[in-house]
């Protein structure tokens, strides 16, 4: 297994040994793993993260790992004067396993499989829900009070919790009403979001506005509404209500777990919503996508995406593109969807192999895939 | 033409006091900055130093000066005259 990185690298967060940007995927780095070229031999990525600056990762064996920018703690590292330009382990051996990871700007949130919710990086807008932590941490620390938790999404400066029965918390940066409409700017501790129809299934957040799923496939949307992005809103995948959401700063969009096809809505002017061009937000009820094949993963950075095809054997990537965070190989905005480059190191492995993209995860201009050979 | 990644009031940048200037996240990862000078200028687009984006800033002129220098009170001591030929 290996990991490939594309992206802004400014702090390091591709974790590929260096601050270079890449425009193509380059593999990842662990620190301390001079014995052998990754530590994780028998333990894979089940999910990947990034912020502004930092990469993190959870595994199958409920480890966490990052890489990059660590002046909040955002990376779980207690050195936090450091960039650390490979993964490092990060000491996660005092709570439960770890099953899925988020990331705001400079924050991070590790949900563990019993259901509890741990957080490190910047508390500057009560992101972290612990008021007592002023102004960040780079201790991995339990929000008290939330249980059965079963879902997680950051905002740049906010956390949302969703529980197993679809109850949704929230906490943090609520500038334009995002998390609690009319609520205070700042949301310091965990609230109770009462005002959307049913329970919630999926949940993602942009930089100012955030999208639910409803358990019986209707979109909610909440926030600010400049770019179109909450024009999602009343939308219903009626043939699956399983149905993810997924969302950049001001674009957002929903894959539908069964199909795999994908809608999308808000901004376009980098080609965000992967129609081949950069025309505006689309409306309510916009057909499912003809440019991309059926999916079954997408990340999202801050103004671009990565979609993994419902068989794995590529990883599509569209929008913003001016770090090459698509991983196609040059600067210009993807307008039309295309194949991330995965065909590096090539030479060292045997003819005939194929590969398989796990996993995929964005931070804001940078771009993260596991990738398996397949035989 | 020019075109901005956003427009944003100046009250939802975060003022840095010791480098005097205001920075707004960029989708980058860095942030666009512009000082209280640049302001006080009639400046209105902030940069990002690791990016091409921009973005105009929304405010108040009165709050910063004019970018005149009617009524401004210069202290004539810390001057440097240098006379040409």
């Amino acid at each position: 297994m290996s990991l490939w990185a594309c992206g802004s690298n400014a702090h390091g967060q591709l974790a590929s040994g260096c601050k270079e940007d890449a425009h193509v995927p380059v593999r990842c780095l662990f620190a301390s793993s001079s014995s052998s070229p990754s530590p994780l031999l028998n333990d894979y990525p089940i999910a990947i993260a990034g912020g502004a600056n930092h990469t993190v990762f959870a595994t199958t064996a409920g480890s966490v790992y990052s890489a990059g920018h660590n002046a909040a703690g955002q990376l779980g590292l207690p050195n936090v004067d450091l960039d650390h330009t490979a993964f490092t382990q990060v000491a996660t051996d005092f709570l439960p396993a770890a099953v899925d990871v988020a990331c705001g700007w400079d924050h991070t949130v590790v949900l563990t499989r019993t259901g509890t919710v741990w957080v490190f990086g910047s508390n500057s807008h009560g992101q972290l829900g612990i008021p007592s932590v002023t102004p960040h941490t780079s201790t991995p620390t339990l929000v008290a009070g939330l249980k059965d938790v079963n879902t997680i999404a950051c905002g740049l400066r906010s956390t949302i919790a969703v529980t197993s029965s679809g109850a949704v918390y929230a906490w943090g940066s609520n500038r334009h009403g995002e998390l609690i409409a009319s609520g205070p700017a700042i949301i310091a501790t965990l609230t109770l979001v009462t005002d959307l129809p049913a329970p919630v299934q999926s949940v993602a957040c942009g930089f100012s506005h955030v999208v639910y799923v409803m358990a019986d496939g209707r979109v909610e949307t909440r926030g600010r509404n400049r770019h179109g992005q909450l024009c999602g809103a009343g939308l219903t995948v009626s043939d699956a209500p399983a149905a993810a959401c997924f969302s950049g700063w001001s674009f957002s969009g929903l894959v539908d777990d069964e199909k795999g096809s994908v809608y999308t809505w808000g901004r376009n002017d980098h080609g965000q919503l992967a129609h081949g061009g950069t025309a505006a937000a689309v409306t309510v009820g916009a057909p499912a996508l003809s440019s991309l094949p059926p999916m079954r993963q997408i990340a999202c950075g801050s103004e671009h995406a990565l979609g993994v095809t419902a068989d794995g054997s590529a990883c599509f990537a569209w929008g913003w593109n001016e770090h090459g965070n698509c991983g196609v190989g040059h600067t210009d905005d993807v307008l039309v969807p295309q194949k991330v480059v995965l065909d590096q190191d090539r030479d060292k492995q045997q003819s005939g192999t194929g590969q398989e993209v796990m996993v995929v995860g964005c931070g804001y201009g940078h771009s993260v895939l596991y990738i398996c050979d397949r035989f | 033409m020019t075109s901005f990644y956003d427009e944003v009031e100046i009250e939802d940048m975060d003022y840095d006091e010791e480098t005097k200037t205001y920075y707004y996240p960029c989708p980058c990862g860095d942030k666009f900055e512009i000082t209280e000078d640049d302001l006080r200028d009639g400046e209105e687009i902030a940069r990002c130093p690791s990016c091409s984006l921009i973005i105009r800033v929304i405010y108040d002129s009165d709050d910063f000066g004019d970018g005149s220098d009617v009524g401004d009170t210069i202290d004539i001591g810390a001057l440097s005259i240098s006379v040409g030929a």
